[in-house]
């Protein structure tokens, strides 16, 4: 089956005051439509943006891409301008973040929010462009009853609002009706992200790009927003890209794991092929810092050392300073992702 | 509220002991009638209960500076004039001052910005009655496009008496001729205040729009397609917006006050005239009694802000 | 110190010159010499209602006194007021506001209270009511804006010493038996100075600003000494005929209002940048 999304090369580079740092050094992966692809990693490894960079919300002013393609249904989504681009977020690719609470508009309903989603959408349906003059004039046309003022009443229209509740269904929100008449701030955490994940699926997207959906939530909701997101994949057929730093988030419901390191890709695996026999050197250290339950009566063995400072990557190998099994090539030669049997590829010395 | 409410009353009372004591000391030829009926010759918490007793019922003294008609009258007959200055100059400072905040937030770093900061800058440095006086020059004298003084064209007639405010009443009576005099003297003195007021606005709105511009939810309205200019104003000018509400408790503190020295400046009768007349007259009831009236004007405004501040963070509203 | 940008150093230009005149003024008259051109209090007749000159800088006012001579005599003034205002109002903030937010309670409430009738209050209507009281003069109205200006200090020393005071440092401090002026001192009041001190820059601008304005209404330096507000009260009338009389000593308050506000926000940049 034809990807969906297909990255290849793609480098990112961001200028600070204190220099020019490497965080996406030539990525290449690819997605497969109705597949939950999750990409792990630890904090800096350049994962938050490569989630970003898909649908070009990096911050302009100090991001750019410095090489390489994002193939989105064949479409390179890096050669198009900011216009063009942002017919695709939302419709074709949705984003959710990792704190809902802030990431939505505390002076508006949560229902006002969905609804303007959806309009985006139907919007865009109709052939629309969504521009500033345009938008405010088929607002008015299409709905009469929202007012962008913000004292005076907001009704949501009666064909949206019906279908803004079936979208809080969907995300398992009990008292629906209710819930779309509150602000974001009187929801609890849980609650918001499953609001934000109705916003995203109600724009009907091909592809949703999860950024750390369940970091600041509790454990107990963060098991059962993944279990609502891993279901509803299959049920509106929407492809998910997680970005996350917790491998046990990613072994609950990935069909595949992209390990990430200092902006590189190290390996990429099917995640039952990734947990019972990780490849890489990384890879393997990072199981063994996962607690395994109760029965675990070992230590719990943290990978010495620390990430290196991407303004001043090291020759060879990154992560060769901290590998366990680094040979002489390591530091001197920059490996790269080589495919290896059972469609996994690793980013190592030790296999090519 | 209520709280402060009555402690300014008392506030406004505890000059009352040494001002009512010189009264009594200036005005040696009246002295005896007027020390008979108003108490002056009984120590002073005696004529404080009194006066206390007599602004409850709304007699605020007489004032000598005004040949002695009753300072509660001449108020009355002032305060629509300056509140109808109050309101203008209101009005102007805040569109004003959010059209060249979300301006200046707009445009960031280029000129447009530097040139409305230091546009404001020259605004708050200068006294209103300066601005006032330059205005005057400008408008009156070198371009005779607006009038130098007064309320309002003497030889119009001015309308009856329905709300009280002028500009109102002419409008509800159907006397255009007197509105639209009315609007061109009271232009200038807005203006004044406008101008010398709307950088606090600018200033506040311009920062608070270029940080709120960085919130989450600015990247997840991004994120589900919507375009930059209906970002810009439909989520970030709205929350933006929230910290000028309570800013304009102090912007209406601020004018009225100011409302004392433009309507010198232009003659106009409102209540600011006559505090300078009295103060010139060593009229203590008016003085006194127009520092109580000012300070119920700014306490109300304050209460509405807050009300109106509740009406637009619903976080204050259910929080 | 500040941050260097053109406006920032003009501002400082401007605020060092106001204070080194209104310095030398003071001096040279405490010494009975005149630094001034002419006498800014000497009429003469003959010249009155001249335009600007270069014999006098400023022109002459309705009694032929030398504006140019009147202005600078009015610096002190101001420089006076402004500087002893805010300096009074600082101190007596806060150590108020700190002592309250320390230690809370009672205190804390009452101040509170206090504040906020004061706040809710305009600030020129107080000033002119407590003026009035006590009589025109300079003094006078020194104490009357001394007595309303302190609440924001008060306030801003309350907020951070509410937020310091359960820091784990105080407490030990406290267990270590430092008594709490001790605490305040040492602890306290070094960390709010920096905000204060760009508050207090903007607010002697302010001062001033307020002062002209007291001044206009004939509460404070009464004629025929010189000072800026009541000049431009006392010069309306001529607005046609001696415009220069009203704008000129309009433009003087407002150079170092502004100098002072531009000054202030260089030196805000510069430690936002820290």
């Amino acid at each position: 089956m034809e990807d969906l999304l297909s990255i290849e090369g793609f480098s990112v580079k961001y200028t600070t005051s204190s220099g020019t740092v490497t965080a996406l050094d030539n990525v290449s992966l690819d997605l497969h439509p109705n597949e939950l692809l999750a990409i792990v990693g630890e904090s800096g490894c350049g994962k938050s943006t490569l989630g970003l960079s898909i649908i070009g919300l990096l911050p302009p002013s100090t991001a750019t891409v410095s090489s390489g393609s994002v193939l989105y249904k064949g479409k390179d989504l890096v050669k198009l301008d900011s216009n063009k681009i942002r017919e695709y977020r939302g419709t074709e690719i949705a984003m959710i973040f990792q704190e809902p609470l802030t990431s939505l508009s505390p002076v508006y309903k949560v229902g006002e929010q969905i609804a303007e989603a959806i309009m985006i959408r139907e919007l865009r349906k109709k052939g629309h462009k969504v521009h500033s003059d345009l938008m405010q004039h088929t607002y008015t046309k299409q709905t009469q009853k929202i007012s962008r003022l913000p004292r005076l009443s907001r009704k949501i229209p009666t064909e949206l609002k019906n279908e803004v509740i079936d979208y809080l269904k969907l995300v398992r929100i009990a008292d629906a009706e209710q819930v779309l008449d509150r602000y974001p701030f009187e929801l609890s955490g849980g609650m918001t992200q499953r609001v934000m994940i109705a916003m995203a699926l109600s724009q009907e997207p091909a592809l949703l790009v999860a950024d750390e959906p369940t970091t600041a939530l509790d454990v107990t909701t963060q098991a059962q927003v993944l279990k609502l997101m891993k279901e509803l994949m299959h049920k509106v057929e929407t492809s998910i890209l997680l970005v996350t730093h917790d491998l046990a988030v990613a072994s609950q419901v990935a069909d595949r794991v992209i390990v990430m390191y200092a902006g590189e890709i190290a390996e990429n695996a099917d995640v039952y092929s990734l947990f019972s026999k990780p490849l890489h050197p990384y890879t393997s250290g990072l199981l063994a810092c996962v607690p395994t339950g109760y029965k675990d009566t070992k230590e719990l063995t943290p990978i010495a050392g620390t990430i290196p400072d991407l303004r001043n990557p090291p020759t060879g190998c990154k992560f060769a300073p901290r590998c366990p099994r680094a040979m002489d090539v390591c530091t001197t030669t920059r490996p790269h992702l080589t495919s290896q049997e059972d469609n996994r590829s690793v980013s190592c010395f030790l296999y090519e | 509220m209520t709280i402060t409410f009555v402690l300014s009353h008392s506030l406004g009372g505890d000059p009352i002991y040494s001002w009512l004591g010189k009264a009594a000391g200036l005005h040696p030829q009246l002295a005896a009638a007027y020390a008979a009926k108003y108490h002056l010759n009984d120590p002073v918490y005696v004529q404080y209960y009194y006066y206390l007793v007599n602004l409850s019922q709304g007699n605020l003294g007489y004032s000598p500076s005004r040949n002695f008609v009753p300072v509660a009258q001449v108020i009355s007959q002032t305060l629509p004039y300056t509140l109808q200055i109050a309101f203008f100059a209101i009005v102007m400072t805040l569109i004003v001052g959010i059209l060249l905040g979300v301006t200046s937030a707009r445009y960031n770093h280029t000129s447009i910005d530097n040139g409305i900061r230091a546009a404001y800058m020259a605004g708050y440095g200068s006294p209103p009655f300066f601005v006032g006086l330059v205005l005057l020059i400008i408008f009156t004298y070198h371009f005779g496009l607006l009038p130098s003084g007064g309320a309002f064209d003497p030889n119009l007639t001015p309308p009856t008496w329905i709300t009280g405010i002028p500009m109102i009443d002419s409008l509800l009576e159907g006397n255009f001729q007197y509105f639209g005099s009315a609007i061109i003297h009271v232009i200038l003195p807005s203006l004044a205040l406008a101008i010398c007021f709307f950088g606090i606005v600018t200033r506040v709105l311009r920062s608070s729009m270029l940080e709120v511009m960085h919130a989450n939810y600015i990247r997840t309205a991004r994120a589900k397609g919507l375009d930059e200019g209906t970002i810009f104003y439909k989520h970030g000018l709205r929350h933006a917006l929230i910290p000028i509400v309570s800013l304009s408790s102090l912007i209406v503190t601020w004018i009225i006050t100011g409302t004392i020295f433009v309507e010198n400046i232009f003659s106009y009768p409102g209540m600011g005239r006559y505090v300078v007349q009295a103060l010139n007259g060593q009229d203590y009831p008016g003085i006194l009694g127009t520092t109580i009236v000012y300070a119920i004007v700014i306490v109300a405004s304050n209460l509405a802000a807050d009300i109106l501040y509740a009406v637009v963070d619903p976080q204050v509203r259910l929080g | 110190m500040f941050k260097k940008t053109p406006e920032s150093i003009v501002g400082f230009i401007v605020v060092v010159s106001f204070i080194v005149t209104g310095i030398i003024v003071t001096v040279f008259d405490l010494l009975g010499i005149r630094v001034t051109p002419y006498n800014p209090i000497q009429q003469n007749v003959g010249v009155a209602l001249s335009g600007p000159s270069w014999d006098h800088l400023f022109g002459c006012d309705f009694l032929g006194r030398d504006v140019f001579s009147r202005v600078i005599a009015s610096v002190p003034n101001d420089v006076a007021v402004s500087f002893s205002v805010v300096f009074v109002a600082i101190i007596v903030g806060a150590l108020l506001g700190s002592l309250a937010g320390f230690k809370g309670g009672l205190l804390d409430e009452l101040l509170m209270r206090f504040t906020d009738v004061i706040f809710s209050l305009p600030v020129l209507v107080i000033a002119m009511v407590i003026a009035v009281a006590l009589g025109p003069g300079l003094t006078h109205m020194m104490i009357a804006m001394i007595v309303i200006w302190w609440p924001p200090y008060a306030r801003m020393a309350r907020g951070e010493s509410l937020r310091v005071a359960h820091q784990n440092f105080i407490e030990a401090a406290k267990f270590a038996g430092q008594r709490t002026l001790g605490i305040l001192f040492k602890h306290v009041l070094p960390n709010i100075s920096i905000t204060m001190l760009v508050y207090a820059t903007l607010d002697v601008g302010t001062v001033i600003l307020v002062y002209a304005g007291l001044s206009y209404l004939g509460l404070s330096v009464r004629p025929p000494l010189p000072d800026l507000g009541e000049m431009i009260s006392n010069s309306q009338d001529y607005l046609i005929t001696a415009p220069w009389l009203p704008i000129i000593p309009g433009i003087v308050i407002a150079v170092i209002v502004i100098g002072f506000s531009v000054l202030g926000d260089g030196i805000r940049d510069a430690l936002e940048a820290r």
